[in-house]
This record gives C-alpha cells, structure tokens and sequence, in this order.
C-alpha cells in the first residue's frame, strides 16, 4: 500500500515518511506537482495522495488541475496537508477528500491515512 | 449726504374763526330777514310807550342785523317789510300807507335812507369777510398741502439715510470677507473687486477694473465661464464650482467658485456676483489624507498578509518537530537507540528553524524601533560565507543545486559577524529556493576599502518592478502559491547592510536568475 506524500519541504517530507513507514506502508515522496505526476505516471498507483498546497515549480492547484483532468488519476483519494488557515475553502475548491491541517498530530495523519489504505 | 430738514410754514392765524366758509342758503338768510323784522315790529309794540318818539328804531336795527347776517338783498328786503309795516302801523293814518303830516315824513324818509345805506354797507362789509375768509381756507389748504410735502420729503431723507447706512455696512462686510468678492456685468468686464480679490490675485482694484473677467484664468479653464454665465443669465446661482486661476505673479491656485446673478431694480439680470476662495490648501490636505488612508489601508493588508504568512512558516518546522518527535518516542521504546539519535540532530535544524524565524520577527520590532545595535568586531567574510553556504550543502543537494564558492582567504573588515552571517544565509537560502536546480555561485571579493559578497542563481529571476520592492518589508516579488516565506528576509539583510554603512543591490532578469551582491565598507566600527 502506497501513499504518495507531496511537500516542498524536505524536513517534512522526511518525518511523514517516517511514521508512515513505521506503520508499514511504503511511502514516495515528491518536492512539487510536477514530480508528483512523474511520480503517478511512472509507478504504481498509491491509495492517498497527501497534497501540500504552496509549492514552486507545480503548485496543488494546479497539480490537482492535471490530476483532475487524467481519467486514471482523478480517482485517487487526496488529502490536502497544509498550514493555509482557509484549508476547508481550500478542500471544497480542490474537490479534495478532506484536508489535515499543518501542524498535525501523528495519530490523526495515521487514521486518515488508515481509511483510505488498507 | 449732509443733514438737511424742512422748516414748515407756521399755520395762518384764522381772523374769521367761525365764519362759515361756504354761503348760507337763501332760504336761511330771507327768512332770518323776515324773523328779524317781525321780532323788532312786536317788540316796538310792546315797549310802545319808551319808544313811541322813535317807532322805527328797532326796525332800523333789524334791517342792519339781517343785513349782516344774509348780505345786502336780506338787508333790503327787511328794510322794505319795516317801511310798509312802520307806515301801516306806527304813523297816523294807521293801517294805510299814507302818511298824515311832513315830520312823520321826514322821519320815515330818514329811516329809509339810513336803512339802505347800512344795507349797503353792512352787505358790503359781510362780502369783504367772506372774501377774506375765503383767502384764509386757501392760505390753511396751501399750509396743509406744505406740511404734508414737508413729511413726505422727511420720510424720504431718513429712507435715503437708512439705505446709505445700509450701504455703508454692506460695503464694510464685502471689504472685510476673507473670500474675494468680484462683480461683473454681462459681458464680462469686472466691476467690483474687494480686498479680499486683491490679496488672492494679486491685482489692485483699479488694475482690473472695466477688465475681462477672463485674464483671471489659465487658457484652458477660460471655457468654464461661458457655462457658468448661462445659468447665472437664466437666474441660477451656481455654488462651489471647483476651478483653476491664476494670479498675476502667474501662479496657479485651486479655487472654489460661487457666481449668483445681480438684478436691478426691475428685476432684470445685469451682471454676477462671484465669490472665489482659495482652496489649495485645502486640496493638499485633501490629497494628504487620501494618500495616508491609502497607505493605511494597504500597510494593514500587507500586515494582514504577513501574519497569515508567518503562521504559515511558522507552522511548517512545528509540524516537522510533531512528527519527528513521535517516531522519536517509537524508536526509543524499540531501543533503535542510533536511529533515534540521528532523529534528534534533524530535530534540531528544526529548532533552529524556529529560532531563526523567531529572530526574524523580532528583528522587524527592534529594525522598526531603531534598535538594531551592531557588535562589530574583526571578521573574516570569507570564511562566513564558506560556513553559511556549508550549512545549505545538504538542502541545496536535494534541491539540485551545486555551491560553488570562490572566497579568497583574508578578506576582513570590521563587522558584526553574526549579522553578516545571517545576510549571507538568507542570500544562499533564497538562492536555492528561486535556483530552479541550477548551480548557484557565491563570490567574495576585496574591493579597496570595501569588500563584496554576491550570490547568483540561474533561477526564475524578476522583472523590473518586481525587483524595485523585493528590499521593501512584507514583500515578495513571487506569488505565494508558489512559494513561502514571511517576505521579511532581504529587507532585514537590507537594514543590517546598511546599518554598516554599505549597500546590497540585484540584478535580475525573468528566466535567467539572479544576482544580489552586498558591498561593506573595511572600516566601519
């Protein structure tokens, strides 16, 4: 099981990863939007996407916008994960699942990420 | 106007008080004849035996008072009714009109010719006072007629003094207005122009007297007027019109105009009245307090926007921390002592994180309150600038940059060595942000009396108007979708240069990167 964790910050890709991989899941990282569609298009399809928002080079709006638009990656559940105080406006206009904001506490990261992937 | 009165003509003294202005009727005279000459005859008969030597006394007397009273025609009449009734039935033969003996005779024919001539002269007599009463009626008529002209010419004078004294006030208020006052007739020449006018534009009166209104104003407002006169020849009155004109010196001023039309007496148009006020002032006040609104406004924004931006930035190591601090709890309990160490050295470029952006903010208070105090001391730029672009060597790498540092060994000054560290840092740390990948250059460079450091990227770069705020507090020349940031790092690098007496500058173009480079003089302690 899968979960695609897309941050611009290295140190918070890092510590995600960690818990994450902890638990068990395999985790890949990309530092924008644009690696994350290398990502999807690469690899296997991950269960969640966690999606930070202010990103350079590839944004998550606009990273959603592509995503969105490719009919084998719109399905795939994503959650936003970011310190944006707007998040759930945020959520509705980016037709996310739900959004978790920054900072997070571990256990609510796990759950979330239990629903979708198990 | 001199004090001027009217004597009136002191009233004719009337010597005929009573007399009766106009004629009695004749019935009243005729009849007051015949009552007369009846009473005198019945009166002589009752005193018969006093006055039996002298029987026509009382009728002679009758005959003098009817006269009096009715005139000569009465007078005879009476005196005729006497004659017959004396003859009839005073002298023997009684009741014939033949008289007996020649002293009887001479007696009656005395009577009658006194009877007749105070007839005559007491008729005379009655018409000359009626004439003389008559000229009195006329002479008080004349007197009365003056009197009243006398009052009505009175009550003009004090009508007229009134009016002057009005005008004199009026003319006291219009010199005294602290607004220019200006009359003009219809076409347009200006007849009036008080103190006030002669303060603001420069002019004495009798310079612009008779002049066109026209040479008030600048050549491209002189079609304004034409508008304004043709509500004013319509009756209108036009109230704080806004305008530009100018003085003699040249000078042009704001003015706020106010023109109502004058009437004359019949109510037709003659000319306007124009009230001008210098408004200048108050357009810089105005445009004053807009500008400080405006910046108001937008300081609050740009407040507004940095707060939500340094939750945001602050956020983002906590969450960090959060995690880490977690799996740190597991690793623990798992005894991965090693792999828990490892953890906390992570954790701690975190903290430090944290303790950088809290700096940050703090220097905003202590750069805006004037206390940003240096320590300087002797420091090696160099060796600051290998040691800040060390620290990025891992973040750069994962972001695909490669450093490459050319700083010649000695290049030393006197600064605060912590502040320049932090200048450079923040150079390198947005270097790295905007550098797209692309190998990032840091050059140090002794320059006489000063030495330089510059960063450059071969990043996304900035325009023009981007790079003229990015120095500026709060601002970010990239859209923050993009990219975080509190938009405070270049301009606390900016107020730390330039409490060292140097400068940073940048060069930049969109798509190619950019340059900053930071000059510092040697010397300055």
């Amino acid at each position: 099981m899968k979960v695609l964790v897309v941050d611009d910050d290295y140190a918070v890709l890092d510590a995600i990863k960690d818990v994450l991989e902890d638990e068990g899941y395999e985790v890949t990282l990309a530092a924008n939007g644009l690696e994350a569609l290398k990502e999807l298009r690469r690899g296997d399809r991950p269960c969640l996407i966690l999606l930070d928002l202010m990103m350079p080079v590839m944004n998550g709006w606009e990273f959603r916008r592509e995503q969105l638009q490719d009919t084998t990656l719109a399905g795939i559940p994503t959650i936003l994960i970011t310190a944006h105080s707007r998040a759930d406006e945020n959520t509705t206009e980016l037709k996310a699942s739900g959004f978790l904001r920054k900072p997070a506490q571990p256990n609510t990261l796990l759950e979330t990420v239990g629903r979708y992937c198990h | 106007m001199s004090s001027m009165s009217v004597e009136a003509p002191s009233a004719v003294t009337p010597a005929t008080a009573g007399y009766p202005d106009q004629e009695r009727p004749a019935w009243l005279r005729y009849g007051m004849a015949v009552l007369l000459c009846a009473a005198a005859l019945l009166l002589t008969r009752l005193l018969w035996p006093v006055l039996e030597y002298m029987p026509q006394m009382l009728s002679l007397l009758a005959v003098f008072a009817a006269s009096w009273y009715g005139g000569r025609g009465p007078g005879i009449v009476c005196l005729a009714l006497s004659t017959m009734a004396v003859t009839n039935l005073f002298y023997p033969p009684f009741y014939s009109l033949i008289i007996g003996d020649t002293a009887a005779a001479m007696r009656l024919g005395g009577f009658v010719l006194v009877g007749a001539l105070g007839s005559l002269a007491f008729g005379a007599l009655r018409a000359a006072r009626r004439r003389q009463a008559a000229l009195v009626a006329e002479a008080n008529s004349a007197r009365r007629a003056a009197e009243r002209t006398t009052r009505e010419v009175e009550d003009l004078l004090e009508r007229s003094r009134e009016a002057e004294k009005n005008l004199h006030r009026l003319a006291a208020i219009v010199e005294s207005s602290e607004d220019a006052i200006i009359g003009k007739d219809l076409e347009g020449r200006i007849v009036e122009w008080n103190a006030a006018a002669e303060r603001l534009f420069g002019y004495r009166s009798e310079e612009v007297l008779g002049k066109p209104v026209s040479v008030l104003m600048p050549p491209e407002h002189r079609g304004d007027m034409s508008e304004i006169l043709g509500r004013v020849r319509k009756g209108d009155r036009v109230e704080h019109y806004e305008s530009v004109r100018v003085k003699k010196s040249g000078e042009r001023f704001a003015v706020s105009l106010s023109v109502s039309p004058i009437k004359d007496l019949d109510g037709n148009i003659v000319g306007a009245a124009k009230i001008a006020r210098d408004i200048t002032e108050q357009k810089q006040q105005q445009a004053e307090r807009e500008r400080l609104y405006r910046e108001a406004r937008e300081a609050a924004r740009a407040r507004e926007d940095f707060l939500s931006m340094a939750g945001h930035e602050l956020r983002t190591p906590l969450t960090t921390l959060q995690f880490q601090f977690f799996t740190l709890g597991r690793r623990l309990s798992a005894g991965q002592l090693d792999k828990a160490a490892e953890l906390l050295d992570r954790s701690r470029t975190q903290l430090d994180r944290l303790v950088r952006l809290t700096e940050e903010l703090l220097d905003v208070t202590r750069i805006t309150s004037g206390r940003l105090d240096l320590e300087t001391e002797e420091a090696d730029l160099s060796r600051i600038a290998r040691e800040a672009s060390e620290r990025f060597r891992d973040v750069a790498a994962r972001a695909g940059c490669e450093l490459r540092i050319e700083a010649p060994p000695g290049v030393r000054g006197k600064w605060d060595r912590s502040r320049i560290d932090q200048v450079v840092t923040n150079l390198v740390s947005n270097a790295v942000k905007f550098g797209k990948g692309m190998p990032i250059e840091i050059r140090v460079e002794p320059n006489g009396a000063s030495a330089s450091v510059s960063v450059r990227d071969h990043g996304i770069g900035m325009s023009e108007e981007e790079r003229s705020k990015i120095f500026d507090r709060f601002e970010r020349a990239v859209s923050r979708r993009s990219y975080g940031g509190m938009g405070l790092g270049l301009w606390i690098s900016r107020q730390i240069v330039e409490a060292h007496g140097g400068k940073i500058e940048v060069e930049s173009e969109p798509g190619k990167g950019s340059t900053f480079r930071v000059d510092l003089p040697l010397g300055h302690a």
